[in-house]
């Protein structure tokens, strides 16, 4: 009975001391802009909350402190990757995991392989390797993950139809032979840093196989500029290369 | 501004080309002195064994390779004594010497700015400096990241306001090639003057926030944008400023106080992508009336630029507003 009273004494004692600190964590010290500074994404069944590394003296070490990567092959990329492709920063991938990607209709794009997605992600991203992209137009896990994308295959339209779309009708800017993309899902992707190849060609993969540029935005800073101003990032429980919201 | 001693500008390329040439082989610049024995032991195995032909080196003539004395056993002092052997020993010494030495002199780069560009070369008047990035593959010259607090050190948009570009290294280097060095581009250094002094982007000058942010009523401003081609006007006529604001005589790029017209491009940056230096100095020129379109953040800032192991320069002057 003595032990039982001293427990739950011990419980109250020490929440109530945390109480302020509760209260407290709320205002970060260190947050994402002044109006904000925390998100949370809903991820793997979690709610991950997004904000930044709290500890001032903090500082990246290990391999994404390197500088002099060997280029080539790991060369820095414009600021532009493609025409029509957006590149965006934190704040907008940020804001995209509080809207599209919370709505089902954007997809985050982990766009390393999957040995890299599994150290550590950004938080809402799916591991789509950038070979995926790459593979040949008729392959059949590609149509799977473009299907899943929110392409809809395209293959038994008509000629005429055909002709007309190509000519802009029936949003024929947004269709190929094979694909439809008008409701396609926004894609953000984004690899290792401003020097890592990957995203890159995983946007061009998918420019090739007629995806819309203007659906299509890329995070250039990856994982070491998300990681250099102390961001969240998780590493993911689900084995699966995508998994459908 | 003179910053500091750099190559002759033919010496660059002499190297980039004897590089260039080199860069067949797989070679770097550690392993010319393995490779240099290498070839040479390779050679002189292969004419021991007759793997390579007689005829594959020059040979006098009238000395013919005595083949019948030859046997198995490496018997290294007869072989010397010919004086066949001494022109291929030499010979081979020769070229692999020669792979040697202008694979030792061309700096191999192993990290350039891209496939195409190992490197870039900035003249700021005076000077030849070589834009590159930092040699050694491991070297972790990082600058540290941290959580500076924010407010005020809050992470930036990528766009910070309309029109105006956000650039990265490669377009700053491109900047710097072209609009730097046709004199009209201007690369600005937002920082404070301390920062500055301790290192800072090749081709830039440091005109600190302060100076952007007075007020544009005291005549203070004028030195600043005169720097940047701004022209002040005088008295402009009320019906004259009516027709400009519908957009005649170039009236986009006039406003009462302030002739735009031969602004320059002027590309700001700070820190980092959390500095607000520049963005605020950004924002204190287009309040002024300064064209969107010739204004450039590089949002990356110092931070990045080193993070990718790029070029800094000490400058010498600490003058604000140094002539080119």
């Amino acid at each position: 009975m003595n032990r039982y009273f001293i427990q739950i004494a011990g419980c109250v004692l020490l929440s109530s001391a945390l109480l302020p600190f509760q209260v407290a964590a709320e205002d970060l010290e260190v947050g994402i802009t002044k109006d904000k500074q925390y998100a949370f994404v809903d991820y793997d069944n979690d709610l991950v909350k997004v904000q930044r590394i709290q500890d001032t003296s903090h500082v990246i070490d290990g391999s994404y402190a390197k500088t002099s990567r060997p280029c080539p092959p790991f060369c820095v990329n414009p600021i532009k990757i493609a025409d029509g492709v957006n590149t965006v920063g934190e704040i907008e991938l940020i804001k995209f995991m509080e809207t599209s990607y919370a709505l089902g209709h954007g997809v985050i794009i982990d766009a390393r392989t999957p040995s890299w997605f599994k150290k550590g992600t950004i938080p809402g991203s799916v591991n789509i390797p950038f070979t995926m992209f790459e593979r040949p137009a008729d392959d059949p896990e590609l149509a799977a993950v473009l299907e899943q994308l929110g392409a809809v295959n395209h293959e038994s339209a008509g000629s005429i139809t055909r002709t007309l779309e190509k000519l802009g009708l029936f949003n024929g800017d947004e269709k190929t032979d094979q694909w439809d993309f008008s409701n396609a899902k926004e894609l953000l992707l984004w690899c290792n840093g401003p020097w890592c190849g990957q995203s890159p060609r995983a946007i061009h993969g998918l420019i090739s196989l007629g995806y819309p540029a203007e659906k299509l935005m890329y995070y250039r800073g990856g994982m070491q500029m998300w990681q250099s101003l102390g961001f969240t990032t998780v590493i993911p429980k689900a084995e699966s290369t995508f998994a459908s919201k | 501004m003179k910053i500091r001693e750099s190559p002759d500008y033919s010496s660059i390329h002499r190297s980039f080309a004897a590089r260039q040439f080199v860069g067949l082989f797989p070679v770097s610049h550690m392993n010319c002195c393995v490779y240099g024995c290498l070839c040479y032991t390779t050679v002189w195995i292969g004419i021991h064994f007759r793997i390579i032909p007689a005829s594959a080196f020059p040979a006098r003539p009238d000395l013919k390779f005595e083949t019948q004395n030859t046997s198995n056993s490496i018997n290294v002092r007869n072989i010397v004594r010919s004086m066949i052997m001494k022109k291929r020993i030499v010979f081979s010494l020769f070229v692999c010497s020669a792979l040697f030495v202008s694979e030792c002199m061309a700096e191999k780069q192993d990290t350039g700015i891209t496939a195409e560009k190992p490197y870039a070369v900035l003249n700021d008047g005076s000077n030849l400096i070589r834009i590159e990035r930092t040699n050694f593959a491991n070297d972790s010259t990082a600058t540290a990241s941290v959580s500076r607090t924010c407010p005020p050190y809050c992470v930036n948009p990528h766009n910070i306001a309309d029109s105006v570009d956000t650039v990265a290294e490669l377009e700053v280097i491109e900047f710097m090639e072209s609009s730097y060095m046709s004199g009209e581009g201007v690369i600005v250094d937002v920082r404070t003057p301390e920062l500055y002094a301790q290192g800072t982007i090749p081709g830039s000058i440091n005109i600190p926030l302060t100076a952007f942010e007075q007020s544009a009523d005291t005549n203070e401003i004028k030195p600043l944008l005169e720097r940047f081609g701004v022209r002040a006007r005088g008295e402009v006529g009320a019906v004259v400023r009516a027709l400009e604001k519908m957009g005649l005589f170039g009236g986009e790029y006039k406003t009462d106080r302030w002739d735009f017209t031969a602004a320059r491009d002027v590309l700001l940056w700070c820190e980092d992508a959390l500095c607000e230096e520049s963005p605020r100095a950004i924002r204190a020129l287009l309040s002024l009336g300064y064209p969107p379109e010739k204004l450039f953040y590089y949002r990356g800032g110092m931070r990045m630029w080193q993070s990718l192991g790029l070029t800094t320069v000490v400058p010498e002057s600490q003058s604000k507003f140094a002539s080119k």
